[in-house]
């Protein structure tokens, strides 16, 4: 309880703390406010600005849940094609990890000329770039089952079905929610990218408001849209503990 | 109860890419029904036989047998050194593992798998995770699975030297006592020569060296043992016997 305590008692404190420190820094002006502004000014935009915030906001989050749940079922469809097919795996697994180096920043604007401005850009942008650590992980997984199992399954006859839906699948678990832990991450920030260009959500709100030099709204929707990404990455995690807990060590099994 | 596989294995060779050759042709067979234990040192192959055996790797040349040589009269069951159960079922749903592979109704899966807990004295911890389990616990499950099938040959690859040894002299009388239920043919790899001796009918000892058998012996216990039969002067004998044909490989 009292470890408990420590760890939630503790970082909100160092909020409060710093919170204070900044506002107080920036009243008595030895931060300039254009660079950075008070805290109190960021909440004040985050009232005053929040029709306009939240519907960006939404906009926003309606575009990474269709970036990434294309991600989740592409990318673990695709790695199990890859798996299951030498020859496809030889042909594409080496586009695939070239691909995932590819700079999103400089292909967005390929996207809105592809996809026109607005969502389908967005869209695109994000899955550009969720998609290919589920892929990656999604096919570490697949190929590192315990041959010792792999041996049981041929013992008893398994079909290839039987031991991808009995075996693989199941085993690459633990890997794929550590992929989908990377790519929601990823997912918003393909997004946030991609709406600098396309024109739509928060990322267009931060590059309006850059531009009209309203910092302080700047900072708003970066704050919304780390939340965004925050509460995305707590929904992976829930579901990978739903998941595994029963079974495997990095959920605390071993208790 | 299907009565046992034979096995006959003949001029059996294996030999790896890296050149290393465990196995240089041996030759032996094994009546049905009989309870064999494999023991040499470390290397020698042992392993690899056995998974020759369950038909999971090639050998280089010579033949094995099993039975007829027919694969439908062919009911096969193998435990691992370590449990190798899947983490993310339930020890029930890893014990029915087999007969879903099999293709068995769920009612029948779940009425054998229950036996067979019951048979290794877990019935009471159906819906445990494997890692809520012991090791010895886990060991049964294992040992659950592989008689899930009711296998006619019955593959072991030293499954009980990870336990302590209290666990392990229970799990070998009840695999005894199992083997005695039934009428199933049991390979038994092991490093210990004690298990070799309480358990087996008869003991192969593989020589690293030759990669080959060094030593082929009728177990000379009587066939009902119990814990006092680690008592007896015949015991202490066998197991004194093999420990020197065991010192003349390693010198
Ligand atoms: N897949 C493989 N590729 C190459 N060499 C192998 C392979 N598997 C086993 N070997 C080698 O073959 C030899 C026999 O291995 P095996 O596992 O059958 O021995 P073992 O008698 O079971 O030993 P232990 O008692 O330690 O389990 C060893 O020297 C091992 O290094
Ligand atoms: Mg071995």
């Amino acid at each position: 309880m009292n470890q408990k305590l420590k760890k939630i008692g503790l970082p909100i404190c160092a909020f409060v703390a710093m919170i204070t420190l900044w506002e107080f820094a920036a009243r008595i002006k030895w931060i300039n406010p254009f660079i950075l502004p008070e805290p109190s000014q960021i909440l004040n935009s985050l009232i005053q600005d929040k029709v306009e915030l939240w519907s960006a906001l939404g906009v926003t989050a309606f575009s990474v849940t269709i970036s990434f749940g294309l991600s989740v079922v592409l990318g673990i469809s695709t790695a199990i094609l890859l798996f299951t097919s030498e020859t496809v795996l030889y042909a594409f697994y080496p586009y695939t990890i070239f691909f995932q180096t590819v700079p999103i920043i400089a292909i967005a604007p390929l996207l809105v000329i592809w996809f026109g401005y607005g969502i389908p850009a967005v869209v695109a942008s994000g899955f550009i770039v969720s998609v290919f650590p589920v892929i990656a992980s999604t096919l570490t997984g697949l190929l590192s089952a315990d041959p010792a199992l792999k041996d049981l399954f041929r013992l008893y006859g398994a079909t290839r079905m039987q031991a991808l839906v009995k075996l693989y699948l199941p085993g690459s678990l633990p890997f794929v929610m550590n992929g989908l832990r990377i790519s929601g991450g990823l997912a918003v920030i393909g997004a946030i990218v991609g709406e600098f260009l396309g024109g739509v959500g928060i990322g267009s709100i931060i590059d309006v408001a850059r531009a009209q030099q309203r910092i302080d709204k700047v900072f708003a929707a970066v704050l919304l849209a780390s939340g965004l990404g925050l509460l995305l990455i707590k929904l992976i995690d829930l579901t990978s503990y739903v998941l595994l807990k029963n079974w495997h060590p990095s959920e605390g099994s071993e208790e | 109860m299907a009565t046992g596989l034979s096995v006959q294995i003949s001029e059996v060779v294996k030999r790896y890419d890296s050149g290393l050759s465990p196995l240089k042709g041996v030759s032996f067979q094994l009546e049905a029904g009989k309870f064999l234990a494999l023991i040499g040192p470390s290397g020698c192959g042992k392993s690899t036989l056995l998974k020759m055996i369950a038909h999971l790797r090639e050998p280089t040349s010579g033949k094995l047998l099993i039975g007829r040589g027919e694969p439908e009269e062919r009911r096969l069951a193998y435990v691992f050194q370590d449990a190798q159960l899947l983490p993310w079922r339930t020890v029930l749903g890893n014990v029915t593992l087999p007969l879903e592979i099999l293709g068995a109704s769920k009612v029948e899966q779940e009425l054998k798998a229950r036996k067979a807990l019951e048979r290794v004295g877990l019935i009471d911890f159906e819906q445990y995770y494997p890692a809520h389990l012991s090791g010895g616990m886990r060991m049964r499950v294992s040992l659950a699975r592989s008689l899930v099938n009711e296998p006619n040959l019955l593959l072991l690859d030293e499954p009980f030297a990870a336990l302590d040894e209290v666990t392990r002299l229970k799990l070998d009388r009840d695999l005894r006592d199992l083997w005695q239920e039934s009428q199933m043919t049991v390979i038994f790899v092991t490093h210990s020569i004690s298990e070799a001796a309480f358990l087996s009918d008869r003991i192969i000892l593989l020589s690293k060296k030759t990669g080959n058998i060094q030593y082929d012996l009728i177990n000379p216990l009587p066939s009902h043992r119990t814990q006092e039969t680690r008592a007896l002067p015949a015991f202490a004998q066998l197991t004194q016997d093999l420990f020197l044909k065991f010192q003349d490989l390693e010198a």
